[in-house]
């Protein structure tokens, strides 16, 4: 009968998907790669960097004067964004080699998280200017 | 062979299955049959379809062609024997909640010949809380992230999980919508079936990850009561399956790309995998509520 050879082809199928999912079950490294034309000429300077990689922003916790720029560059794969808890900045989405520059306004501690994936954390303390 | 034709051949003897394979490598049967032929009963079987993740504007290794796999996803529900009753999209429509993402999802799915509900993913919120995806999406009767209907004697409930987050990075309802809630079901007789659909998972899944709502312990509270709930989930690109009680948990594949089971590897990164092994781990599924206690949840793969 037909049907016992599309049984076969079943059967075969099944260990075949099971195999290849097998050897996919980790995720692709190479995400994480740097890619050579990540740093474009920006028009504002900043004074610091953060960079996101590997689902960290680096450094985590950062201090800044009143009136110095940060930028955040993602260099992963993924999309990421630096969004204050309190709502006084908001990246958007950033995508790969994509940068974002903040320039700090009021002096204090502001949490931020990434909002596509929140468990990402941040620190940005913005400290009085000094002269 | 096509594989449609190894269905429908098997199929009518009541044989038929369908392999489909997580990301987590869990393997799981789904049976294809003719749904008539299964069934003693006269009244004819209410069904529904999830999909789930389409991340139109993802254009990375792991799926240079979102839309391709989106179509074949229309084109198979559409050719489903059983037309069913709507389509649900569980969130991440989009990948960057780019206005022109929304419109090329909107004009794909138009497509579908059966009335389709949406909610929000975390990619379909970034910058604006969802701003350009309600534009696109136009949803009137939400309120607080919640919507619920009525068909077929089940009681459905939408919820939004994305616009705020637990204090660990998971998703959270938040009290406004839990109220809302608590007195939508306070309606509701215990014995109707409830269907409850969100994006991220509604039980600890893996925290880790942010693959849990912070606040679902109430929701489950709220919830066990009922005889029967299915709570049909997106956001982790696998289908994994869990319960607690009565509360039955589904979580779904992708239409884009798959993510690693929980755990595997540091971050839930899009997996890359040979073009024939990415379509066996993405698709859709169809629910069939057979009384009202019972539901099918069957798996339908793309290749
Ligand atoms: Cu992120």
């Amino acid at each position: 009968m037909k049907y016992i050879s599309y049984f076969f082809i079943a059967i075969a199928s099944a260990f075949l998907v099971i195999l290849l999912s097998l050897s996919s079950c980790s995720p692709n490294h190479k995400a994480t790669t740097n890619q050579p034309m990540a740093m474009k000429d920006q028009p504002q300077t900043a004074d610091t960097t953060v960079k996101i990689r590997n689902f960290k922003f680096e450094p985590a916790n950062l201090a800044i004067a009143v009136g110095k720029t940060v930028q955040f560059i993602n260099v992963d794969e993924e999309p990421h964004t630096a969004t204050a808890t309190d709502g006084t900045f908001n990246s958007k989405a950033l995508d790969t080699n994509q940068t974002w520059n903040y320039t700090a306004t009021k002096p204090g501690t502001y949490p931020y998280i990434c909002s596509v994936h929140p468990f990402m954390k941040g620190m940005l303390t913005v400290t009085n200017k000094k002269n | 062979m096509q594989r449609r034709k190894f269905i429908e051949h098997v199929g009518w003897t009541g044989l038929g299955i369908v392999w489909a394979v997580g990301a987590n490598g869990l393997l799981t049967a789904c049976q294809v049959g003719e749904p008539n032929a299964q069934k003693s009963s006269t009244t004819s079987p209410f069904s529904f379809v999830q999909i789930s993740d389409t991340h139109i504007g993802f254009k990375k290794p792991a799926n240079e062609h979102v839309t391709d796999t989106l179509q074949k996803t229309i084109d198979a529900i559409n050719a489903l024997p059983t037309p069913p009753a709507f389509v649900i999209h569980t969130g991440d429509i989009s990948h960057l909640s780019k206005p022109e993402e929304f419109d090329q999802a909107k004009q794909l799915l138009s497509q579908l010949k059966v009335p389709l509900f949406t909610l929000p993913g975390e990619h379909d919120t970034i910058g604006d809380r969802g701003k350009a995806y309600e534009e696109a999406f136009n949803r009137k009767d939400v309120k607080e992230g919640l919507q619920v209907w009525d068909q077929a004697g089940i009681h459905f409930v939408s919820l939004t999980n994305v616009l705020d987050f637990g204090a660990t990075g998971t998703g959270k309802l938040g009290e406004a919508q839990l109220d809302l809630l608590s007195k939508d079901l306070a309606n509701q007789k215990q014995d109707t079936p409830l269907v409850v659909f969100s994006h991220i998972p509604l039980y600890n899944l893996y925290p880790k990850w942010g693959w849990a709502t912070a606040d679902s312990a109430k929701l489950l509270s709220l919830l066990s009561p009922f005889a029967s709930v299915t709570v049909l989930t997106g956001h982790i690109h696998q289908v994994i399956e869990h319960s607690e009680g009565n509360i039955r948990f589904h979580t779904a594949a992708a239409t884009a790309y798959p993510l690693p089971a929980p755990g595997h590897g540091d971050q839930p990164a899009p997996v890359k995998l040979p073009e024939n092994n990415l379509l066996a781990v993405l698709g859709f599924r169809t629910v069939e509520v057979i009384s009202g206690k019972d539901t099918r949840v069957d798996q339908h793969a793309l290749g």
